[in-house]
């Protein structure tokens, strides 16, 4: 195991050190655990979503977490959480991190004041996504909820309630930053991970009653490389005396993007529920980025203890990264003189391995059955269907890139929380 | 003889029922500086949602799941059952709202805590309410 990053184990113990320390002085504390022990199979050799395979994979849903909420006066809380999860540096790696880590202030009912490292409410189920437990899904979808690369930012977040009767309207403003680590994987070179400096802020209104919650948020964000290259602006046509082919044009030392989320999650007579998300992406600053569109459907039935579900989700690229990916996926040169036009057409793929494309739709049928109020299994047939390509498979070293594929993936998991 | 003692078991057991109705009826109760509540913010309360009424500052106070006046608190005034109401606690805890009310593990205990905690709301079953406790809501 190694640490994602020295500070955030110190940042750990450290506060860990002072929350011990101030423990008997605090009002009430509380631990807590939470896991997804989660296996995940594929039908195909190359892998989807970092880690499921043919040979299959724990790494894809597998999560272990605590967390330690102290109350130091009525006013003043903290909170601690850490889990052991995949690294986001590499995909061998598993490491411990600090998910949470702030302190939060409520003067009365209708403020909360946090600051600290939180993970922005981006979706639906942004804050508990660890915790398998909380939700009915094996996976939440990933065509959803894969659209940042991280949602835990170290910042400030004001949270003001209105109670409305028998429902509640809360707006969440918050900005901060993060360090986040980008998985690239290309045929021709592999797999690696640049390091971004990630500064985000937005706010979120979110509609609370019993049978309701609905949900809209604004996010923008700016983000530049830390230490890594640049990125490209856009492509070039250039001649060579093979023919013509792309090259990067420009480089931006910033990228900045707008996220809009709206989300509804509606109980329905008959212990019925539907939920829906949707995504808009807007890349800016460069055509080469993630530029998305996408979403989800969901509709679920509680019987008891089993809670059966059926989700169909959708990611599309749009705009000028799809049309640079269409056309640096198309070009090459004929295979003339080995060793330089193998090379040109090299540059090609990676060229348009490099920009996170995404032309994917799923469907997902599983069922959730509650052991206990504190536990649940899952288990999902997940079927993807992948037209002109997704940054989420890992395409074979040799050979095209995955097109109009069909991806199935089982998927089990034990999940808890205490 | 026989219809005399068939009128009696039959007067006794309608005697009874009011008795067991008392028993199994919650009433809420609350620290000496708690004024009276309605059902709304009762619930609101023991949700996390509101934690200052009329300007003092709430310390709701629950049973452990074992106990069975909790069973009776969360459907009488809560209108849930333990599943979902651990459910809706193990949700807004990992999202960064709370924590769940204070666990006691019996009624003494709970009286304990209301009496001497500012703040403190608690329950009862309606058989266990003690002269000049502050009874903030009755259903």
């Amino acid at each position: 195991m190694k640490s994602n990053d020295r500070s955030l184990p110190n940042a750990m113990a450290a506060a860990l050190m002072v929350f011990a320390s101030t423990a008997a002085q605090a009002q009430d504390f509380s631990y807590s655990a939470f896991g997804t022990i989660g296996a995940a199979i594929s039908n195909q050799d190359y892998r989807y979503q970092r880690f499921i395979d043919s040979d299959g994979s724990l790494m894809r849903d597998t999560v272990l977490g605590a967390q330690l909420d102290v109350q130091f006066t009525p006013e003043l809380s903290a909170t601690v959480q850490g889990k052991l999860a995949p690294s986001a540096r590499n995909d061998q790696d598993w490491d411990l991190t600090a998910s949470w880590a702030f302190a939060s202030w409520r003067p009365n009912n209708d403020w909360l004041l946090r600051a600290g490292k939180l993970r922005i409410p981006l979706y639906l189920s942004s804050e508990n996504l660890d915790v398998g437990q909380s939700y009915e899904f094996a996976r939440l979808p990933t065509e959803m909820y894969s659209i940042a690369p991280t949602t835990d930012v170290t910042g400030l977040y004001i949270t003001r309630n209105w109670a409305l009767g028998n429902s509640d309207l809360s707006l969440d403003a918050y900005s901060g930053q993060a360090k986040v680590w980008v998985r690239l994987n290309t045929r021709d070179t592999g797999t690696s991970f640049n390091k971004y400096d990630t500064r985000v802020s937005g706010s979120v209104l979110t509609w609370r009653a019993e049978d309701t919650m609905l949900r809209f948020s604004a996010h923008h964000a700016v983000t530049r490389p830390d230490g890594g290259p640049l990125n490209p602006v856009s492509t070039q046509s250039i001649t060579t005396p093979f023919g013509p082919v792309y090259d990067a044009s420009g480089t931006t030392p910033k990228i900045r993007n707008d996220i809009i989320t709206v989300g509804i999650d509606q109980k329905l007579p008959g212990n019925w529920r539907i939920m829906f998300e949707a995504e808009r992406n807007i890349q800016h600053d460069t055509d080469l980025g993630a530029n998305t569109a996408g979403g989800y459907i969901a509709i679920l039935k509680s019987m008891d203890k089993w809670t059966p579900y059926v989700s169909a989700s959708v990611l599309k690229t749009v705009g000028a990264p799809a049309r640079a990916h269409e056309a640096l996926s198309q070009s090459s040169v004929p295979d003339l003189v080995p060793g330089v036009t193998d090379v040109i057409n090299a540059s090609q793929r990676r060229f348009a391995d490099s920009i996170p494309f995404y032309d994917q739709h799923s469907l997902a049928i599983g069922t959730s059955y509650a052991l206990t109020p504190h536990s649940k299994l899952k288990a999902e047939w997940l079927h993807t269907w992948v037209r002109k390509g997704s940054a989420m498979i890992d395409s074979p070293s040799a050979g095209p890139a995955v097109a109009d594929k069909g991806i199935d993936v089982l998927s089990i998991s034990y999940n808890f929380a205490y | 003889m026989t219809r005399l003692k068939f009128t009696l078991a039959g007067l006794l057991l309608l005697a009874c029922v009011p008795l067991c109705h008392a028993a199994d009826r919650i009433v809420v109760i609350g620290h000496a500086n708690v004024r009276k509540i309605d059902l709304t913010t009762v619930q609101r309360i023991f949700m996390g949602k509101t934690i200052e009424v009329d300007g003092v500052r709430v310390r709701p106070a629950n049973g452990t799941p074992n106990l069975v006046a909790r069973q009776r608190f969360l459907s009488q005034y809560l209108q849930t059952d333990e599943d979902q109401y651990v459910a809706y606690w193990t949700v807004r805890r990992y999202v960064g709202k709370g924590t769940p009310p204070h666990e006691v593990k019996q009624t003494a205990e709970m009286i304990e805590f209301v009496s001497k905690t500012p703040g403190a709301i608690g329950y009862v079953d309606e058989a266990d309410v003690l002269p000049g406790m502050n009874v903030v809501l009755r259903k």
